[in-house]
């Protein structure tokens, strides 16, 4: 599609962010915003990068896709083996990735909403030099900063003392994991847990107390889209970050279809648009129709959000508690709802941890299963920001043939698009712009905590630059971090 | 004084990885008191990783500068990819709560980044003379501090 425009906005590229990206908004002649675009400009080919790899170097190539979550691609990738050997790995096994994993899911959280997007929430319309962790600890104190490095620390040495590695873990392997864990490690990891889940608990407080005020429906007015929802549920339709079925869920709630995660690539097309290297997925079965929300419109959310709206509850006992909450009214469309379901599964991340620690088996020695011959394999993780999806086609000897991925905000990219064009024309009238403006536009987007390396496997600096042009004059450019 | 050499790189990206590659090296000659250790992102995880030492040499790719180079905190602009918030930001705000080490920066210059495992043979040529210029930080420092 072509985008010609009277004026057009450019945010160039987004801060705070993983990765590299630009917003572009185009204006009509009265100043006023006609259509927004998220734009991501580079291909890095990983996909291709790929074949002609022995398939077990999968879980450690594709890890290092990204630096924000290596665990989730690790992870996948180990997932898209077992399917792909078609082995099962121990109880053991399962339970100690599944540990990994929940801790990772812990720490990643932890930085958006104090370092990264939650700045958006906790903060409000500050100056652009207080928008920051140093204007966090200004409004909060010393002592809440603190707490913050401590406990995503925790849970990074819980992902160490499992994976093998800080970052970039190396323990899942086809078919199971490459090491366990003894009774010092895990009465560490207990203890560690229990510290998390107390933060977690007072991390919801700290939210709540701008959820209870008048800003936080300002922020929620923002952006409604009605659209659909996929995420990861167990055998009760529970939250799960490390395995299930994958549950999808139409705006008004209703199950539209859970399925196999081997299954899921019969239910996404992806679509195409010029201007942009990411594809568009939608669901298959509905159809694309552009840029719009609602039942006929295939546009579906993934990430922490999707995730609380498909599910029919959470596996640890505080985390449900606030899911009712959280439910209470139904299927939550507003798009700020991302932070209080994020606040949500940190809690319930953490509570998992204690109760995996807990199991008998997590100190088992019985920690593979050996593979069988190569075939072909899906695996399905969440990552922290949404489903996560690896597609391996291997040959005869163990070799990848064919790799596809589907990264969770590319999962979340048309309506990340809407979102950042609903935001813009409820904020910015008549052309004019200013700093505050634009950081509401970029909030909009950083609701869903996107990854822009892993979406569009680019490489890039983050500084911000925004050019306005009337008439096609360029007339006025904005510059921060540059 | 107890230091830490830090290579930043991606090893899937050609001379991105050139900073890794100086600090395995460097491993092999097992200096007194400096450890070593890998990092593949900026930002926090390299801030986190330096936390409590007396002394942080972090060793980088950089493109835009030429042969090998010190520079400057507030001028390390995230040369590698994937970063949350910057790495003079992650410095800033642990300095706050935890000792943080002083930092200096050695920038090796680089033209291209791209998909492969191997590092150019340009790049190469200047492992040896990062090397040479991480010891003479060292001897500095130690002197500094009346070490040698």
């Amino acid at each position: 599609m072509k985008v010609s425009c009277n004026s057009k906005i450019c945010i160039n590229p987004i801060t705070r962010l993983e990765g590299h990206g630009r917003i572009d908004i185009i204006l009509d002649e009265n100043g006023r915003v006609e259509k927004a675009y998220m734009i991501i400009p580079e291909l890095r080919g990983f996909e291709k990068f790929c074949q002609g790899r022995k398939a077990e170097d999968m879980p450690i190539i594709t890890s290092r896709i990204c630096g924000v979550c290596p665990e989730a691609h690790h992870m996948a990738a180990a997932k898209a083996l077992d399917m792909a050997f078609n082995v099962e790995p121990p109880k053991t096994a399962k339970l100690l990735r599944e540990l990994l994993y929940n801790a990772y899911i812990y720490y990643d959280h932890c930085l958006h909403l104090y370092y990264l997007g939650g700045i958006d929430v906790l903060l409000g319309d500050v100056p652009k030099e207080e928008r920051n962790v140093i204007g966090l600890i200004k409004k909060f104190g010393v002592e809440i900063g603190k707490e913050v490095i401590k406990h995503r620390r925790y849970a990074m040495e819980i992902v160490k003392i499992l994976g093998g590695r800080e970052i970039h873990p190396v323990a899942a392997i086809p078919g199971g994991v490459s090491k366990g864990i003894n009774e010092e490690e895990r009465e560490e990891i207990r203890k560690k847990a229990e510290s998390c889940v107390k933060f977690a608990l007072k991390s919801l407080e700290i939210f709540k107390d701008v959820f209870n005020s008048k800003r936080w429906n300002e922020l929620l007015g923002l952006d409604k889209i009605q659209t659909y929802y996929m995420g990861l549920v167990d055998e009760k339709n529970r939250v799960n970050y490390y395995d299930g079925d994958i549950r999808i869920v139409d705006p008004d709630g209703k199950e539209f279809a859970k399925v196999k995660t081997k299954d899921i690539l019969n239910y996404i097309e992806e679509h195409v648009e010029e201007w942009t290297y990411v594809k568009f997925p939608y669901l298959k079965q509905i159809g694309w129709k552009g840029f719009i929300d609602g039942k006929d419109s295939g546009i579906y959310r993934v990430g922490s959000l999707a995730r609380l709206n498909v599910a029919d509850g959470m596996n640890t006992k505080h985390a449900m508690e606030e899911f009712k909450e959280f439910r209470k009214d139904g299927i939550v469309h507003e798009t700020f709802g991302y932070y209080y379901a994020r606040l949500i599964e940190m809690l319930n991340a953490a509570e998992r941890m204690l109760d995996l620690v807990e199991q008998d088996e997590i100190v088992g020695n019985d920690l593979r299963n050996m593979p069988n011959e190569p075939n072909e394999g899906v695996g399905v993780v969440e990552a922290a920001r949404g489903v996560l999806i690896h597609h391996y086609k291997l040959n005869n000897d163990g070799l990848v043939e064919k790799v596809n991925l589907i990264v969770a905000t590319t999962n979340n990219n048309a309506a990340i698009n809407m979102s950042v064009a609903n935001t813009a024309k409820k904020v910015i009238d008549k052309g004019e712009i200013n700093d505050i403006l634009l950081n509401k536009v970029e909030a909009a987007f950083r609701c869903y905590d996107p990854c822009l390396a892993c979406a569009s496997h680019a490489l890039g600096q983050m500084p911000l630059i925004v050019n306005l042009y009337k008439g096609k004059k360029f007339y006025r450019r904005l510059e921060k971090n540059v | 004084m107890y230091s830490v050499v830090v290579g930043i790189g991606n090893p899937l990206l050609g001379d991105d990885a050139v900073g890794l590659e100086v600090v395995k090296r460097l491993k092999e000659k097992n200096e007194k008191n400096v450890d070593t250790k890998l990092c593949m992102a900026g930002g926090l995880e390299l801030a986190e990783t330096i936390a409590d030492y007396d002394l942080a040499i972090i060793v980088d790719a950089v493109k835009g500068i030429d042969g090998v180079k010190e520079i400057s905190i507030d001028d390390y602009k995230e040369s590698v990819a994937n970063h949350d918030i910057s790495f003079p930001s992650a410095y800033r705000i642990l300095s706050k709560y935890i000792r943080m080490p002083k930092v200096r920066i050695v920038g090796i210059g680089i033209n291209n980044i791209e998909m492969k495992e191997e590092i150019s043979d340009e790049t190469k040529e200047k492992i040896p003379v990062a090397i040479k210029f991480i010891k003479k930080i060292l001897e500095e420092e130690n002197e500094l501090v009346g070490e040698s």
